[in-house]
């Protein structure tokens, strides 16, 4: 079980039927002619790479409508790096209506969804600044992260109750405007697909 | 001590009392007068959306009654005329004067049980609404039914700029009736084999044809030369109300429709020169829908009027044929309409809004005398088949399952599919105890000459988040397998087998986070838990927003390279609790427009872009190998079928939107696009999120034509 966790952490991109990336199981073709030793050796070279995971945080404005729009301005990306059970966090924004304020890395039910606080990050800085974070997950926080339920938001005095945010999610391309992807492109899957 | 604490309370009791009572009898802070004044505004500037009862429409939300008290209640007037000043109309937010905001915010407060008082409602007043507000509905108390006359050039802006709605200055409406006359010598009647079969010049229905594919066969446009191309003529069309016109085009004439007057034209295709102009009126009505479709059989035109008249005109003329009016109720609108042999079927919307006993419907008409044939309801009532889907909700209480879009048609398997809107009130928690809502977010298979439904597929079942499923039914032959194909506003693209209804595939084409779970056997679909236990009041995230995913921007198909071009919005809204909230959608970086491309046969996905502004037209391919499509800021371009990479753009006067068409005129070939503004959801809620990022003007409703330089034809 912890071979195969080590094997599919990674598949960091899985291209499944297009409509979605996603983490795809790998198969081990049985292989008698190897010997253990050197079965060994792969393991763990495997693990090493599989130690670091990576994401990106593209941090936008929280729910607005006509009346607070003008407050609601801004953004900024994030990186993540996942290593072990540590999260490294770093990203910038600029362009807030007012100085940010406090930046917390919360814990929703997927992206898009509003959710909770979970632990402070460190925000340096005023209408632009940075946010770094450096934090050990617990296992349902690790999962949770794998399932994309975390995300960075960032609170200003305009916007004392959320003002950008973000959710991390796997390190995919971004295409450029107006730049066609070919093939099947990113969003982060959501439905359970049953049969 | 007790005595005195009996003595206080009592006192205390006895004052809060009269405090009470002296409120009520001084009543809510507006007057009569103020409340008169905010009806009559209401009319001209709300009703459109919300109503004439404010029970709301689409995604205008109801501005009277327990939804609004379960969403407003808890806020105070303030923050209500703040709201409305800010936000509305949508196509210019304090367009309107402070007065007229505070008097319809009087009206609205009026229509919720308040008694009116002795002092005016100022932007300063700030009392809770449920402090003076019940829900309750005076009798009779209804917004005028006509509004000031407005829509003629020159005015008719929905109420732009301060003080835009006194008329004093105002010039006279325009004259109704036929105001151009013209003879289009060579008009030649169409058949039903026309239809089934449309020459390649012509653009002859709504999606070109029958199948609904938005696809022409003209060639002299090729991704070599439309680099090329060039203005060739430009027709403006009246500003006000909602633009989402289809051009249509037969032997060399173009018709087009303005709902501002409710005016069909014919032009001289080649040459935008006026051949024919009918002002069918009425003018400016409150509670006005989009037209989108007009019909062409025989020597015939079909227009659906705004206020629900049907009517067929001469083609070559203007003259009225014959009219009709297919709905029995005031406020009913037509929707989609579309011909199929020599049957015009129209799908109704807007209903149930006056009279309980109002139903949405699809009926059945003879093209040529306009006599109904048949009707089929698309609410499910007691003891009729679906009719137990409505969990315990009375049969006065269902209604939705609006047909606002044109369906399509089969010649072989003589069947007609449409599809139908959400169910309403659009959340479970407004409906109560309820079930899946038939025929609501449906896909319907309906014989066209007698209405029989042979059979359906429910897309969403009991919807509760006003992703419509009503879109067009594209129809499309893999070998022998014969398939329908929609998209939904929540993004999904279905396909079922159109000989029985089976569900064959289903596929996610934005992110989306309102289903948990899809059965990929049945196609059924399961809201997330929070989704599913929503109270009223209480807003619950939905990507996409109501405004889709995909909306009544129609796909187009390439049957050359069974490619699928879905024009596709990206935002997400906090939904079903006070006012709407909108925000980017996770993994778009921000853009919220995306162009994609699947391979049909396979469902895979083959290209996509993306673009910080959504598309606000439908999709038109051609086997020149160039596809078109225009956008809100303002552009319309040639893209690469196979690729997706833009070949040329041009920049229009306002938002592009509506359905382009192709066609030619003396074997030149010409591509139109209208322009305009209003054209619902997915126009709102851009204008709010890329306020002061993207400026478009808010007049210049009109079509442009364009073809290729002289040398080049």
């Amino acid at each position: 079980m912890k071979t195969k966790q080590m094997i599919d952490a990674i598949k960091i991109r899985s291209v499944s039927d297009g409509s979605a990336w996603g983490w795809g199981p790998t198969r081990i073709k049985k292989c008698p002619r190897v010997t253990l030793s050197v079965l060994l050796i792969a393991v763990l070279s495997l693990a090493s790479l599989a130690a670091a995971e990576k994401y990106q945080v593209y941090l936008s404005p929280m729910p607005f409508n006509d009346e607070t729009q003008p407050i609601m301005q801004g953004k900024g990306t994030a990186t993540a790096t996942l290593e072990g059970d540590t999260l490294s966090i770093s990203g910038s924004f600029a362009g807030l209506s007012g100085a940010a304020r406090k930046a917390r890395l919360s814990l929703s039910r997927g992206p898009g969804i509003p959710g909770d606080p979970v632990v402070d990050l460190t925000l340096v800085g005023d209408v632009a600044g940075k946010v770094t974070g450096q934090i050990k997950l617990d296992p349902s926080q690790l999962a949770a992260l794998r399932s994309r339920k975390l995300y960075i938001q960032i609170d200003s005095e305009k916007a004392p109750t959320g003002h950008l945010w973000g959710w991390l999610l796997e390190e995919h391309d971004i295409a450029g405007q107006d730049v066609p992807v070919k093939g099947p492109w990113f969003w982060p899957p959501f439905a359970v697909k049953t049969k | 001590m007790k005595r005195i604490t009996l003595a206080i309370i009592s006192i205390a009791g006895i004052v809060g009392g009269w405090s009470v009572a002296t409120r009520a009898q001084q009543g809510a802070p507006f007057t009569d007068q103020q409340a008169t004044a905010g009806q009559a505004a209401y009319a001209q500037s709300c009703a459109a959306c919300h109503g004439r009862t404010l029970s709301g429409g689409g995604e205008a939300p109801a501005l009277a009654g327990s939804t609004f008290m379960a969403s407003w209640g808890p806020h105070t007037t303030q923050e209500l005329l703040t709201r409305i000043r800010t936000s509305m109309p949508p196509e210019n937010p304090n367009g309107l004067s402070v007065e007229t905001y505070a008097s319809i915010v009087a009206f609205v407060l009026k229509a919720n049980g308040a008694q009116a008082g002795q002092s005016a409602l100022t932007p300063q007043t700030s009392v809770p609404i449920a402090s003076v507000a019940n829900g309750q509905m005076p009798a009779g108390l209804t917004a005028d039914a006509a509004a000031p006359a407005r829509g003629g050039r020159g005015r008719g802006r929905g109420g732009r700029g301060r003080g835009g709605d006194d008329d004093s200055t105002a010039p006279a409406p325009p004259r109704l009736g036929l105001t151009v006359t013209g003879n289009v010598k060579s008009y030649s009647p169409i058949t039903e084999e026309t239809l089934a079969r449309p020459p390649d010049a012509d653009w002859l229905m709504h999606y070109r044809t029958y199948s609904g594919w938005n696809n022409s066969p003209l060639t002299q446009i090729t991704t070599k030369n439309v680099g090329g191309l060039q203005l060739k003529w430009a027709w403006p069309l009246e500003d006000g109300m909602r633009q989402q016109i289809t051009p249509i085009v037969h032997d060399g004439v173009m018709f087009l429709s303005t709902n501002a007057s409710n005016t069909v034209q014919a032009l001289d295709a080649r040459t935008g020169d006026l051949l024919w102009e009918h002002r069918l009126g009425p003018i400016g009505t409150a509670g006005q829908n989009a037209t989108r479709t007009m019909a062409l059989y025989g020597n015939l035109v079909f227009y659906p009027a705004t206020d629900a008249t049907l009517y067929a005109l001469d083609a070559r003329t203007g003259n009225i044929v014959w009219k009709t009016r297919p709905a029995e109720f005031p406020d009913d609108k037509i929707g989609g309409i579309m011909m199929a042999k020599d049957k015009l079927l129209v799908g109704v919307t807007r209903c149930n809004e006056l009279d309980a006993r109002d139903h949405c419907f699809i009926a059945g008409y003879e093209a040529t005398t306009g006599k109904q044939l048949w009707k089929f309801y698309t609410v499910a009532r007691k003891g009729m088949p679906g009719g137990d889907t409505w969990g315990d909700l009375p049969d006065d209480k269902r209604s939705g399952a609006d047909a606002w879009i044109a369906g399509t048609y089969d010649p072989q398997l003589n069947l007609a599919y449409w599809g139908t809107g959400q169910a309403k009130g659009s959340s479970r928690d407004q409906r109560g105890p309820n079930g899946d809502a038939l025929y609501s977010n449906t896909t319907l298979a309906l014989d066209p000459d007698t209405g029989k439904l042979k059979w359906f597929f429910q897309n969403a079942p009991g919807e509760t988040l006003d992703l419509d499923e009503v879109f067009e039914r594209v129809l499309i032959d893999h070998g022998t397998q014969k398939t329908v194909m929609t998209v939904g506003k929540s993004g999904l693209m279905w396909k079922l087998d159109r000989v029985t209804g089976k569900f064959l595939d289903v596929k996610e084409t934005v992110f989306q986070n309102v289903w948990a779970a899809i059965d990929m056997k049945t196609g059924r679909t399961t809201y997330r838990d929070d989704i599913l236990e929503k109270k009223p009041g209480q807003p619950v995230a939905s990507c996409p927003s109501p405004s889709g995913g995909h909306n009544w921007q129609a796909t187009s198909y390439d049957p050359s390279n069974d490619l699928l071009l879905l024009p596709l919005s990206q935002n997400c809204a906090m939904y079903g609790g006070g006012p709407q909230l909108f925000y980017e959608m996770p993994g778009t970086d921000g853009n919220l427009g995306r162009l994609s491309a699947y391979e049909t046969n396979t469902m895979r996905p083959v290209w996509s872009f993306q673009q910080r502004s959504p598309f606000l037209t439908s999709v038109v391919s051609t086997a020149g190998g160039v596809g078109f499509v225009g956008d809100f800021d303002r552009t319309f371009r040639a893209f690469d079928i196979k690729t997706g990479k833009t070949l040329w753009e041009t920049r229009l006067p306002t938002t592009a939107q509506g359905y382009p068409v192709t066609f030619s005129v003396g074997g030149d070939q010409f591509v139109a696009v209208p322009t305009g503004y209003n054209g619902g959801s997915p126009e709102q809620k851009p204008t709010t999120m890329l306020r002061g990022e993207i400026q478009r003007p808010t007049i210049g409703h009109g079509v442009y034509v364009f073809g290729l330089p002289k040398a080049a034809q």
